[in-house]
Parts: C-alpha cells; structure tokens; sequence
C-alpha cells in the first residue's frame, strides 16, 4: 500500500473511529479486568518455544517448565521491551527482548529490578477514603462510588497530572480529559532533558532526533549521561558497544560531576558549571578561525578565547585539543544533556551545541531525522518541571478544584519552594492512581491501587525509538499478584471512567479488548503484520497472537525529510559574581539505579553499590579533594549543605570526579513515605533548589542551585566500612599497582583489532 | 561422596591439565573497552540467583551477598604511565571497571581448604559448592585471593516479607544460615541446557549460544562472551585465543596487539575468566 493510500485510510479520523468514538456498546465500571476473550490456539507441547498472552494462567502452568511472555518495561520512559520468564504462573525473570530494536535483548539495572516493583511489599492492594483526615481501606465499590461523584461529570476546573506517558494511556486519558471538558493535563517527569526537547525542535525541527552514536568518529557530550540515565540508556548502551569496536571512537565527556558516561570517557574534562555554552561558542569561534576547517561558519562568532578559558576553567590548551579533534575527526556528535541544560540559560547551552554540530556538518550524518508519525497521539510525552508548574500554580490559585495523579510522584520531586505541600492541600478532591505509598498518593482523599506494569495490558511508545513507528505491545505476564479484584488497571478505570461520559466506549468491557480492537484496526498501517500461523486460525487470531509474541508492532511512516536546521541565535548572560555566602554549585545528580527517587523501593537499587563512589543505601555529598582538604572534611565527616531554598544534613565522600567550585548530592533517597525500603533513607536534594528557571521554556534551572557546607560532626572514632550513615562497599581508590584492569591505547587497539 | 571419592575427585580434577580428556570446560571473556559499569549484570544476577538485599546496618559489616561486583579504580597500574591518572586535579582518563566473580579456578585455592569437600572441582571445570555439606568454617572465603565467596551470616531468605519471595528462581536453591556460596556460572542455566541436548541424545556438547549467563544475557554492551573453552568454534575459544590467553599457564605470553590476561594469573590459580585490557584513546 503506497503512502499516500495509508494516509488516506487512517486520518487522524479513522482512527479514532477504530477507537470506537463513534459505536456504542454497554459496559460497566470496572468489570471484567485484565481478562480477556482470545483463545489459547496453541499446543501446550510447543509452548515453551512460543511467546504468548498470559490469558489464563492456570491453563499455562506447566510445572518445571518455563513460559515467555512479551511485554514492555516501564521502569523508566525507555520502554525497553522484555521477555518475562514465569514458572508455576509467576515471573520470576525480566530479560530483553532479542528482536527490539529499542534495546536489543538488553535490559539496565532497573529494568532487572523489576520483580522487586512487582512483589513490593508496600504496594497498595485495596483503595483507600480518607475519613476525618486519615486514609483508610475501603471497598472497591465505595472507591467507585467516590471516584464517579467526582469524575464521572464535567468538570473544567479537574487537574491531571501524569509521569511520562505514551501509546492507548495517552489516548484514553485525553479522551477522558475532552469529554470531562478539562484542558488541565500536565505531563511531569524529571529527568527527559525538556529544555534540550524544546531546543531540538526549534533548531532541527524534531524534537527527539536520531543519533547514530557508531557512524561517530568523536562523540564530545557536555553532561549527557547517556549511559546512565539520559532518555534511553540501554539503546545508547548498545550503541556504545559498536562505537567501541575498532575502528574505535572517542568519547570525551565535559561536565562538572562525572557520571556514568563521564567515567568511560576518553578525555574527562571538569567544567565550571553553567558555562558550558561558553566553552561550545569558544570552540565554534576556534574552529571557524582555523585553516583546516572548510565548513560554513555562521557570522560573528568572536569569542575571547582567554576570557573564555577563565570563565569556563577548560585551558586554551585543550580547547585547541578539543578543535584539532573537532576538525579532524569527522563526523563527530556533540550532545547536550541535563547537566548543562539544568540553568537560567540552559536552552543558549543546548543551542551553542546545536550550532557545532551545524558547523562540522553533523546533521543529516549522526543526527538524523525522523518520519512525521503516522499517529501523534500514540507518541511519547516526555512533559518536564513546566508542567509541574502550571499544575501547583493552578491549584495554589484555584483555579483548579479536583487534582488526579497518575505515575508521578510531585510531592517528593517538587522543590520546598513551591510549596506543593501546601497547594495540593488545596483542592477539594485528590485522587491518585498508584501502585506504591509514596509521598503525593499518602496525600489524597481517594487512592485506586493500579496493577504494576507486569499485570496489565498496555502499549506505548518509546522515548526514544530506533526505529519510526515502533509500537510496544505490554501484556499482563500473570495474574494479579493479590489476586483479582484487588489491584485494577489503569487502563480499566479510564474506560469506565471514559464510557460515563462518552457513550461511544462502552463498546468494550475491558481495556484489553479496546486495545486489541484498535490495534486491529491500525493493522492496515503496520509493518508485516502477523498472520494465521496454524490450521483452523483465522486471521485475525493470527494476528492478534502475533503481536502478542512479538511484543511490538511497526506502524507504517512516511520516509523521513532531511532536517532543515535553523542557525540559533546564542545569547549567553554574563555569569552572576559569586555571593560569598553560597559558594559552591549543588549537582543534584542522577543515576542509574535510583533514578529520581523511584526506584527507591527495590532493596537491591539501593544495595547496588553507586558505580563512581560505591557507596550502598543512603545519601551522600562527592567534594573534590582539594576542596575537602580547604574545608577541613574527610570522608565520613557529616556536614549541613545550604541554600537559600533549606538545607541537608549528609555525609562527606571525597570524590576525584568532581570540579572543585561544585559539590553533587544524588537524587533518590529522602522519602518520608514510599515504604519500608525507602522510608527515612538519606536526603532529598530536590527539596533545596532554589526558584530558577530557564528562561525560554520555563523549565526549572536544577543545576543553578548554590549552596554552603558547614561541618557539623566528625566521622566516627571507630573507622569501619560504615561510618555513621555511609556504607561504602570499597574504599579502595587505588589498584595499588597490582594488575587488575590493564589498558592500552586505541591506537594499539586499533591497529591490532583492524577494522572491527 | 565418601572421603576416598572425594579424594579421588580431588586429585584427579586437580591435575595439571585434567581438561584435556572433558569436553565441556566453562569460561568466559570480559572486553573491559566495552564494560561501562553499569552494573545491569549485578542486578540480572541477584534476580537470577536468589540473591537477597541485606540492607544498611549489614552492608555496613561488610556481609552484602551479590556475588558479582564491579571494581572501580582510579587509577592503572605500574607500567602504564600514557594511562594512569595524569598531572591532574581529576581523573582526566575515567575510572577503571571490572566485574568481579568467581574466576572458577582450576586450580583453585578453596578448594583443598574445605574440610568437608563442600567446596570441589567439577568436569566442566566449574568451582562448585554444595551447600548442604558446608559446614561454615569459612576457610574458602579466606583463600580466595579474589573475595568473591559470599557467607550467610543470617537467614535471609526466612525474612523475606511477601509477597517478595514470589520472585524466587526455583531452579536454585536458597541458601541458609551458615553456609557459604559465590558465583556458579549460573549453573541451574547449564545444567539445563546439557539437558535439553541430552533429550536429543547428545551428550559432552552444548552449541555455542545455546546457553547464556544471567549476567552476559543483561550487558547493554555485549561485554561478556561466555561458552565453552573445549568447543574450538565457540567464540569465548577464539576470544581466548585471538587474545592470546592459554589455559594451563600461569604467565601468558601476549603477542603484540593481544588484550587478554587473567587477574592475579602469577598465583597460578588457572581462572576460566579471561578480561581484555581496557582502552583509552590517549590522543584525546
Ligand atoms: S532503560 Fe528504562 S525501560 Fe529500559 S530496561 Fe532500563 S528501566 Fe527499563
Ligand atoms: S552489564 Fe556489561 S557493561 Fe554493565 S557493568 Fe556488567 S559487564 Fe560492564
């Protein structure tokens, strides 16, 4: 089928019609979910080899053997998708899924970590209605009758605010949202770099470009952690891996706390924070001056190179280093992350960036464009601390009344300085879908328990996707962990919720069904889609087990136009003098593992020693050491780091990888809620940012914070591996010359490895 | 096992080159130019094996069970002034990143230790550790030269709040108070698969791929290789021997543009782990 027909046939129309906006049917809330009606066509010899719906657990159980099922992992926006391995009808393994081309079989620590989301003791298993000011357990049909009272009519002044959201969720919680006649939906998650999105999209057009990490010659990243945390790290992980083979790239990694990316680069360069846009204009400026370089070269680009070398604590020295290897090793890609990005000016950081890549002719080579989707309404909303914004201001001013929270957890993640707290008190109904006791869900009058990722029926869409139009099909893998009637779907509440208001969805009884019904009708626009397999199947049943052992559909996308990049204008502020009494940068750093703070729930996230400094559980404080040395600070010591916005009580680790103006505290821990794993561990240094914001998209400035440290205890006398609250697995710095990692030099590798 | 089997077992299996009539001998590669760090084979490996959380105050004793870690230096050892740490306020050239488990020695030093042989050879060259025989004397854990034995101080398994233990692997035990235990080569994996080719009548081979570690399955970056050393067509063979890396040595002889070596090969411990140098572009 030609483009032009498939366009035809599936308008943006017809495909809501597949989502059943214009049939009518009858359903109730919250009946009949996570069952559903396929027939299990499949010979139970052969089923080992097969992956398939867990429709029915108990006709699957084989004891001693093990089934796969496909599904997505939703530990992160990635949405890596997996193989569940179960036995005896429970999951006992996630691994990748060898055929996906978001993550190649692969999965992260987190996504490995997922059983212990899934078996959480602290998940909620029944509603809860708070009553004189406590929540207490309720019935699913007092749930119900509360949750219809107020969204089952029209409300404008209802507030919605979900995590990172893509696929049906998206669709059915906007159609929710249009039929409750509400324009309030935010989308708020913390760490997708919004700033750099917004950036992307002004500058290339394409908010989420591809990156061809292995065509690169030189990838020099200013702060993305793409191997840690940044928009997909297993993707880029894999990525990584070609890119290391000979003829083998280089990385060179500037920011001002090291990650995880930052640790396997081959140049480490600490940067003053917030200058990392001058140091990307002092390197245009030096590449356009060269000799050697034949690009085009945007007008005016004089930048005092001295000026710039005190500015940005990188010498000239290297800058020339950094030019030579820019001009030379060709093509390169220079990415933007969250660390550069977290200021006032972080969208001139992202678009000093933009304009390298423009000038050494990267674009179109290692950034390459992407295909107009074929459906918006599926693509991932990455959303960002805007949104959060728009959606505390709302309810701190009125202007709404009934606040919904749906995978996002504001009341941990919001600053002090936005009084969250005190807005969300606010309103006169709050309800959360959720699956842990964290913070906001502990907050609300009404609390729906939701089944975790591995017991529902979903899709979604990447967030970053390697290939256009890759659809990810999620699939319950078992029952229920505390058994039916316990734990609903989101999916299933929304449809009941949806079909209250709008007659159309009550076409199905189950949100499983609604997916497999427009899936069906999207099947015109996918890629290959599967067929009858066996004798006796029809087509239809071919296809629907097809996608269900797949895991994945590709819709069809129109072939992508070249990027047509718009030279940015940079306009960097002169850096504000120091105050004196808030000397030091505050990182509040990612990582991966705890993540932003949800993930704290899995005993082995936080007993994963953090990969730089090896320190299990907890909260901690990287200072340079020098700087501890000029403070007077060993590792162990306790000290109260402040802002203008609080302070923190925590413990000193003396870290190398850190620049000597900047000291890092990782997000994470400091719940005063979210369960017995997470509860009362460590700090949370979200709670002292400072009230900045990027000035072009209103995106909060999280690396701007500064703050002071004062010494208030000494490590303790008795010097063992835990000194007062720091667990440190390995102290040890040093190999002490024994020869337990070796290396030698890429040009040895490469020229004994050859061309890979 | 009777004291004159185990003996036997012992001396046979502890022979220079015992291998040499087996078929089957595990190993595995670790390319340090692709391992990141980023502990995804920790964590597969704790869900895979029935690791427990110990949580704070026991870290802090120092009795965390997951049975691979990643050893993270900063700087390289003697020998390698281009790529230690330079005249620098930081470490310009990143960290250094090993995973660590069980080397599966074949001339392993816990194992004449055990005064029970809970701790013994086995033909797939495999260390392996019978843990209702362990007795928890702990003399392995001190020989070995790579800390990679992990004791069960306590009964974790017993305190493990449901439903959470409904994420028990059960084609491996759980393991009790009192006895010792470390990386198997997730052993439940091999086993399986030597019977999956011995319902098809073969026996003494495994196809190379056919059987994955939890850890190798995980790793974004393809960092691991794991097969069988016996089998001349698997790829962790010709990684060995591209790399130059030869069982039955205790000082290896790379040729130039070779990476391999074994850590702490000079105690003559014959690990079935080979890790390759890591790399790092020097002109940057
Ligand atoms: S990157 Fe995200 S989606 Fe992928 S495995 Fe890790 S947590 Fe899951
Ligand atoms: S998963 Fe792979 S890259 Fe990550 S630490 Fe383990 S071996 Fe290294």
């Amino acid at each position: 089928m030609s483009q032009k027909n498939l366009n035809d046939e599936l308008s943006r129309r017809t495909f809501l019609k597949a989502m059943g906006l214009t049939s009518a049917g009858s359903a109730l809330l919250l009946t009949g979910c996570g069952d559903t009606d396929i027939v299990n066509q499949v010979d139970l010899e052969v089923r080992k080899e097969l992956v398939l719906p867990a429709v029915d657990p108990e006709d699957f159980v084989r004891p001693g053997r093990e089934v796969h099922y496909a599904s997505t992992c939703r530990q992160c926006p990635a949405n890596c998708n997996i193989h569940a391995k179960t036995r005896e009808g429970r999951v006992i393994k996630i691994e990748g899924n060898p055929a996906s081309s978001t993550n190649l079989g692969k999965l992260c620590a987190m996504g490995q970590a997922g059983l212990q989301g899934h078996y959480n003791p602290d998940r909620i298993n029944k509603p809860m209605i708070r009553k004189g000011g406590k929540l207490v357990e309720a019935t699913w049909a007092e749930a119900e009758t509360l949750l219809k009272k107020h969204l089952g009519k029209k409300n404008a002044k209802l507030a919605w605010l979900s995590g990172a959201i893509s696929g049906h969720q998206a669709v059915i919680t906007k159609a929710y949202m249009d039929a409750a006649g509400s324009k309030n939906s935010f989308v708020f998650d913390t760490l997708p770099p919004a700033v750099g999105l917004a950036a992307n999209e002004k500058v290339l057009g394409h908010a989420m470009p591809k990156y061809d990490f292995d065509k690169a010659k030189l990838i020099v990243s200013f702060g993305a952690d793409f191997l840690g945390t940044w928009i997909s790290p297993v993707q880029f992980g894999t990525q990584y891996g070609q890119f290391r083979n000979a003829p083998r790239g280089t990385l060179v990694q500037i920011e001002s706390k090291m990650t995880l990316t930052g640790s396997n680069a081959d140049r480490w360069i600490a940067i003053k924070p917030g200058t990392e846009g001058h140091l990307a204009l002092a390197l245009a400026s030096l590449i356009a001056a060269d000799s050697s370089f034949k690009g085009k070269t945007p007008a005016n680009l004089n930048v005092d190179i001295k000026e710039a070398s005190a500015i940005t604590g990188v010498s000239i020295e290297r800058m020339h280093k950094l030019r030579d290897m820019l001009i030379s090793q060709s093509p390169s890609l220079v990415l933007s992350g969250n660390s550069a990005e977290g200021f006032v000016h972080g969208t001139e950081t992202a678009n000093a960036i933009h304009l390298l890549n423009m000038m050494l002719g990267n674009i179109g080579e290692t950034i390459l464009p992407r295909a107009k989707p074929t459906f918006p309404e599926l693509q991932p909303q990455l959303g960002g601390w805007a949104d959060l914004k728009a959606f505390i201001d709302g309810l701190a001013d009125g202007s709404f009344d009934t606040a919904v929270v749906y995978g996002s957890n504001p009341l941990y993640q919001a600053p002090s300085f936005m009084k969250a707290e005190e807005a969300f008190a606010k309103a006169k109904m709050r309800i959360a879908f959720s699956t842990y006791p964290d913070e906001t869900t502990m907050a609300c009058d009404l609390v729906l328990p939701v089944h975790s990722y591995l017991e529902e029926w979903n899709t979604s869409m990447p967030a970053y996707a390697a290939e256009d139009g890759h659809l990810n099909i999620h699939q319950p893998v078992m029952n229920p962990v505390f058994g039916k009637g316990s734990t609903y779907s989101y999916g299933d509440i929304m449809l009941g919720l949806v079909s209250e208001l709008d007659a159309t969805f009550k076409n199905w009884d189950n949100y499983g069904a609604y997916i497999r019904d427009s899936l069906a009708t999207m099947k015109p626009a996918l890629v290959n889609p599967p067929k009858a397999t066996t004798a006796g199947q029809t087509d239809e049943e071919g296809f629907q087990q097809g996608i269900l052992a797949s895991g994945f559909v590709t819709i069809k996308e129109a072939a992508a136009s070249p990027i047509k990049a718009k030279v940015p204008a940079v306009r960097l502020p002169k850096l504000a003098e120091d105050d004196g009494k808030y000397a030091y940068h505050l990182v509040p750093s990612a990582r991966m593992g705890l993540y932003d703070g949800r993930h704290a729930n899995s005993p082995w996230l936080q007993e994963l020693p953090d990969q730089l400094t090896s320190v299990m559980w907890g909260s901690w404080v990287e200072i340079h050491p020098n700087t501890a040395k000029k403070l007077g600070l060993i590792t162990g010591d306790k000290v109260k780091v402040s802002s203008a916005a609080g302070s923190l009580e925590v413990d000193v680790v003396v870290f190398p990888g850190i620049q000597e103006d900047s000291i890092a505290i990782p997000l994470g821990n400091g719940h005063t809620e979210y369960g017995r794993y997470a509860k009362g561990v460590g700090v949370n240094p979200f709670k002292i940012l400072t009230p900045q914001f990027d000035e072009e998209t209103g995106e909060l400035a999280t690396h701007a914070t500064k703050v002071s440290i004062t010494k208030i205890a000494n490590r303790g006398e008795v010097v063992t591996r835990a000194h007062g609250d720091l667990v440190l697995a390995s102290e040890a710095m040093s190999q002490k010359g024994r020869e337990i990692v070796k290396s030698v030099s890429a040009e040895d590798f490469n020229h004994n490895e050859g061309e890979g | 096992m009777s004291l004159s089997r185990m003996l036997e077992n012992w001396s046979r299996l502890n022979q220079k080159d015992y291998y040499k009539d087996e078929p089957i001998m595990w190993g595995m590669s670790i390319d340090l130019n692709k391992c990141t760090g980023c502990a995804s084979c920790v964590t597969a490996c704790n869900a895979e094996n029935n690791i427990p959380a110990v949580g704070k105050e026991k870290c802090g004793s120092g009795h965390t069970m997951s049975w691979m870690r990643i050893e993270r230096y900063w700087d390289s050892p003697e020998g390698e002034p281009d790529l230690a740490v330079e005249e620098s306020e930081y470490p310009e050239r990143g960290a250094h990143f090993a995973p660590m488990m069980c080397q599966q020695c074949n001339h392993a030093p816990c194992e004449p230790v055990c005064p029970v042989a809970a701790t013994y050879h086995n033909p797939d060259g495999l260390n392996a550790q019978v843990y209702n025989r362990c007795i928890g004397s702990r003399y392995c854990g001190t020989n070995c030269p790579f800390k990679v034995r992990y004791f069960n101080f306590f009964d974790y398994q017993e305190d493990i709040p449901h439903p959470m233990e409904m994420l028990l692997n059960p084609d491996l035990t759980v393991r009790s108070k009192g006895v010792m235990e470390k990386c198997t080569f997730c052993v439940q994996r091999l086993r399986n698969a030597k019977g999956d080719q011995a319902d098809k009548g073969i026996r003494g081979h495994v196809e190379d791929g056919a059987v994955q570690t939890a850890c190798q399955q995980s790793c974004p970056t393809d960092a691991i290789v794991f097969g069988n050393l016996k089998d001349g067509e698997s790829k962790v063979s010709h990684a060995w021997e591209s790399h130059g890396v030869e069982l039955n040595r205790h000082e290896q002889f790379n040729a130039e543009g070779e990476r391999g070596y074994r850590v702490f090969e000079e105690l003559n411990v014959e690990p079935s782990v080979m890790y390759l140098d890591r790399v790092r572009d020097t002109n940057a």
